[in-house]
């Protein structure tokens, strides 16, 4: 598992450091799907065929809506880059290492996954569990919309949010003459 | 917006039935199968947009699909936060108040499905309506 | 049957439904909006003197003492923030009857404004860490469009760069809840809390306390992490200026810091320190910044990382008494700095313009804006008897009585600075001679001045809260709420 994962994530890293590097942004947004559809793939890896589904299909449309958008508009990247950016990688470059020396000297305290069960899941997974108390057969959509449906709601106005926001900002006029 | 050529044309006019269906079907069968609402409006919304890009005329986007699938998505979200709200009037909110069933038949789960189903119709109609906002943008131009 | 799901059930209807009725009627919007408002005002005021309440969303009861579902969670300062949250946006909805009528899409404006009330709500009543995170980015995105809400230019850029930060905010804090949710095991906030106190603090517990101290920080706009604020609020239209400086950043900054290091992580002296040195270097770093400002909202802005640094400061120090005074800070930091902004806003509905050396004299002409906005200022400047005079004066007896002279003196320091800046205010914009330019000028219509007149009774009056009754009430639980620390594992999951 592991031996798959790690190349993955090492391309989608790389995948995710071209596309800011890339002066066309359709080439960026190309690799950008390497993020995503490697994002797919390390769930289904992860045993999460759920998270792969909805993460492929989102993918997908986003990329459509991106493409459709830099073909009616322009491709051009036009933010400054060359000299006056060395400080700036530097300080990035800085900042992840930190990160992850941090990360790595944090996660060493942490229990591997899924052994012990985690304590709120043990619940969701008990022996008698395909008779769920929610009565689905799928464990995910029974947390998702049973167990924890409060959040679903939260997460379905998040989009909704995002939807209402993006007619708002795109309206012909803002004000009034 | 331009229409593709005759041979994008006729897939489309198999295929997205199908992606359609295939929505539909993992919208319907999320309370037994991997997926639910979310990735199976995705697929609805994205055979929408296939339709769309494949057939698309400036006639066929219009202020009036946008307000219609911002519509749409105000339905399916509100039949949601409704069956949330039976629960509330019945002791708990989000309470499962509908019968359970027999485990692995399509009706079962109690509110499981009608819950898909709304969450299913929500994401449908607001990736579309990002969607036909972002073509009308473009054809009407700003400012 | 309880109540506590209206909190967010009640907006997120009305901003569901907003969308398929909101074009029918011209009237329609603005009815719903501040309907809605108006009975979370209500709903909040009925919070008051409660005992703290527990509630199982979903009917879901703990397995093996486990909570398996997800509470919410209603304490002492979970009612403070309610009653902030729900009255300040219950004023700042009366005033955008008249105010946002110069905008178009009214109906979209209120739909995206109870979101925020319904994500801010749902922060504050949430128990559980995943549950917050979800309302925070509700509550978040809401801003992000409203703060583009004009459509110019240099407001699309303001919302981006605000929008930037505040998603890199989100990405910490919910890495910090995976992290913890790994170490824990549980997503409760009380049951995480219970669970790190029987471990001891390990290092992963030390790193998802960074990760928030980053991700909340950026979202109070505490210094190192303040440089989106002074674009942001001021590009906003006035009434959502008054909500994002006097209570957004409150609810999902905050009062979410305050929880997770209190209440879940528990706080150790390093955080105490780091929380100080940030308030402090906010408090003063923000208000030299604001002093040399002649656009008005953004000196307003700059004011609120001063005020918040206060906050945090008071917060840092710990001892029950600097809690006191930090939350109540922050209460009438909510109402003072909500005002400024809608006085801001009355002036720019009247004149156009925000820069005060173009201004002078306007009390002549818009008698309610100018008296309201000089209650406004000697709040602010901790002048007695208004309510931030109360405030400041506690935060700076619980710095001397826990020894920090050093920060005393500072929040005085700080204190005079802003009373110099707010003269500056006064000085250019309200008092002097009248232009000509603005002879013509009217007073702004009935609504903003109601709206703005209860700000400014509020203003006055909060310094009533100190009072031995009221105070027990709803300042000292919502203190002993915090101060409480880690005790709160057992109140919510029973002992």
């Amino acid at each position: 598992m592991i031996i798959v994962l790690c190349p993955l994530i090492v391309l989608m890293i790389l995948g995710g450091v071209v596309a800011l590097e890339a002066t066309s942004l359709l080439s960026s947004v190309v690799l950008l799907g390497i993020v995503g559809f490697g994002l797919s793939a390390a769930f289904l890896i992860l045993q999460a065929p759920d998270l792969a589904i909805v993460q492929i299909v989102v993918e997908t449309l986003s990329l459509i809506i991106f493409i459709a958008v830099i073909l009616k508009t322009t491709s051009k990247d036009t933010s400054t880059r060359g000299r006056g950016r060395t400080p700036h990688y530097v300080m990035a470059a800085a900042f992840a290492l930190i990160f992850v020396l941090a990360a790595s000297w944090a996660l060493a305290s942490i229990p591997p996954f899924g052994m012990p069960s985690l304590r709120m899941a043990e619940a969701y997974l008990s022996p008698n569990s395909l008779l769920q108390p929610t009565g689905a057969a799928n464990l995910v959509a029974a947390v998702i919309l049973d167990f924890r449906g409060y959040d679903t709601l939260g997460e379905a106005t998040v989009l909704f949010t995002a939807v209402m926001g993006v007619l708002a900002v795109l309206r012909k006029t803002g004000r009034k003459p | 917006m331009r229409g593709m050529t005759p041979i994008v044309k006729t897939v489309t006019r198999g295929m997205a039935g199908m992606i359609f269906l295939y929505g539909i079907y993992i919208v319907l069968h999320g309370h037994l199968t991997p997926g639910g609402g979310f990735a199976g409006g995705v697929m609805v919304a994205a055979a929408f947009v296939l339709v769309f890009l494949a057939k698309g005329s400036p006639e066929a986007v219009s202020e009036a699909k946008k307000e219609r699938s911002s519509m749409a998505e105000s339905l399916g979200i509100l039949t949601f936060w409704v069956l949330a709200m039976i629960g509330l009037i019945g002791g708990t909110f989000f309470y499962n108040f509908l019968t359970k069933g027999k485990p692995f038949r399509l009706l079962s789960a109690g509110f499981i499905p009608l819950n898909n189903i709304a969450i299913g119709i929500e994401v449908a109609g607001a990736l579309f309506a990002i969607f036909i906002t972002l073509a009308v943008l473009k054809a009407g131009g700003k400012k | 049957m309880n109540l506590i799901p209206l909190f967010v059930a009640i907006p997120l209807a009305m901003a569901f439904v907003m969308p398929l009725f909101g074009r029918l009627s011209r009237l329609l919007p603005d009815l719903l909006g501040n309907a809605a408002t108006l009975a979370l005002a209500a709903l909040s005021c009925a919070m008051i003197n409660l005992p703290m309440m527990v509630y199982k969303v979903g009917g879901w009861e703990p397995v093996n003492g486990v909570p398996i579902g997800i509470y919410l969670v209603v304490d002492g300062l979970a009612v403070l923030m309610l009653l902030i949250i729900n009255v300040i946006g219950f004023a700042v909805s009366v005033y955008s009857i008249e105010y946002m009528r110069k905008y178009t899409d009214k109906a979209r404006f209120y739909t995206l404004f109870l979101l925020m009330m319904a994500g801010m709500n749902g922060v504050v009543i949430s128990g559980d860490m995943f549950n917050l995170y979800v309302f925070l980015e509700v509550a978040a995105i809401a801003s992000y469009a409203l703060v583009a809400f004009g459509t110019e230019a240099e407001e699309l850029e303001a919302a981006f760069k605000y929008q930037v930060m505040g998603t890199a905010a989100s990405g910490f804090i919910l890495v910090g809840i995976a992290v913890l949710y790994s170490l824990t095991g549980t997503l409760n906030m009380a049951d995480a809390g219970k669970v790190i106190l029987e471990q001891g603090r390990s290092q992963g517990a030390l790193f998802a306390g960074a990760l928030f101290l980053m991700g909340f920080g950026l979202k109070a706009a505490i210094m190192p992490f303040h440089a989106w604020l002074p674009d942001a609020h001021p590009s906003a239209p006035a009434p959502i200026s008054a909500m994002l400086s006097g209570v957004l950043i409150k609810a999902i900054g905050i009062y979410a810091l305050c929880r997770i290091f209190f209440n879940v992580i528990g706080l150790n002296l390093t955080t105490s320190y780091i929380l100080m040195a940030m308030g402090a270097l906010s408090m003063i770093a923000g208000v030299f910044l604001a002093i040399g400002q002649w656009d008005m909202k953004r000196l307003f802005a700059y004011h609120s990382i001063s005020q918040m640094g206060y906050v945090v400061m008071a917060i840092g120090i710990g001892t029950p008494l600097a809690v006191l005074g930090g939350l109540f800070h922050l209460v009438n930091h909510a109402t003072f700095k909500s005002l400024l902004f809608l006085n801001s806003g009355a002036v720019v509905y009247s004149t156009g313009n925000r820069d005060l050396q173009k201004m002078g004299g306007l009390n002549q002409r818009m008698p309610v804006t100018g008296a309201t906005s000089l209650i406004a200022s000697m709040s602010i400047a901790g002048i007695p008897p208004f309510n931030g005079f109360w405030s400041k004066l506690i935060i700076i007896l619980a710095a001397v009585q826990a020894g920090y002279y050093g920060l005393a003196a500072l929040a005085v320091v700080g204190s005079i600075m802003t009373l110099a800046s707010f003269l500056k205010v006064q000085r250019y914009g309200f008092f002097g001679k009248l232009r000509p330019v603005w002879k013509k000028v009217r007073e702004a219509p009935v609504f903003m001045c109601v709206s703005m007149v209860l700000l400014a009774l509020l203003c006055v009056g909060m310094g009533l809260l100190l009072l031995p009754g009221v105070k027990d009430g709803l300042l000292d639980r919502a203190a002993d709420a915090v101060t409480g620390g880690t005790d709160y594992s057992g109140l919510v999951l029973g002992k």
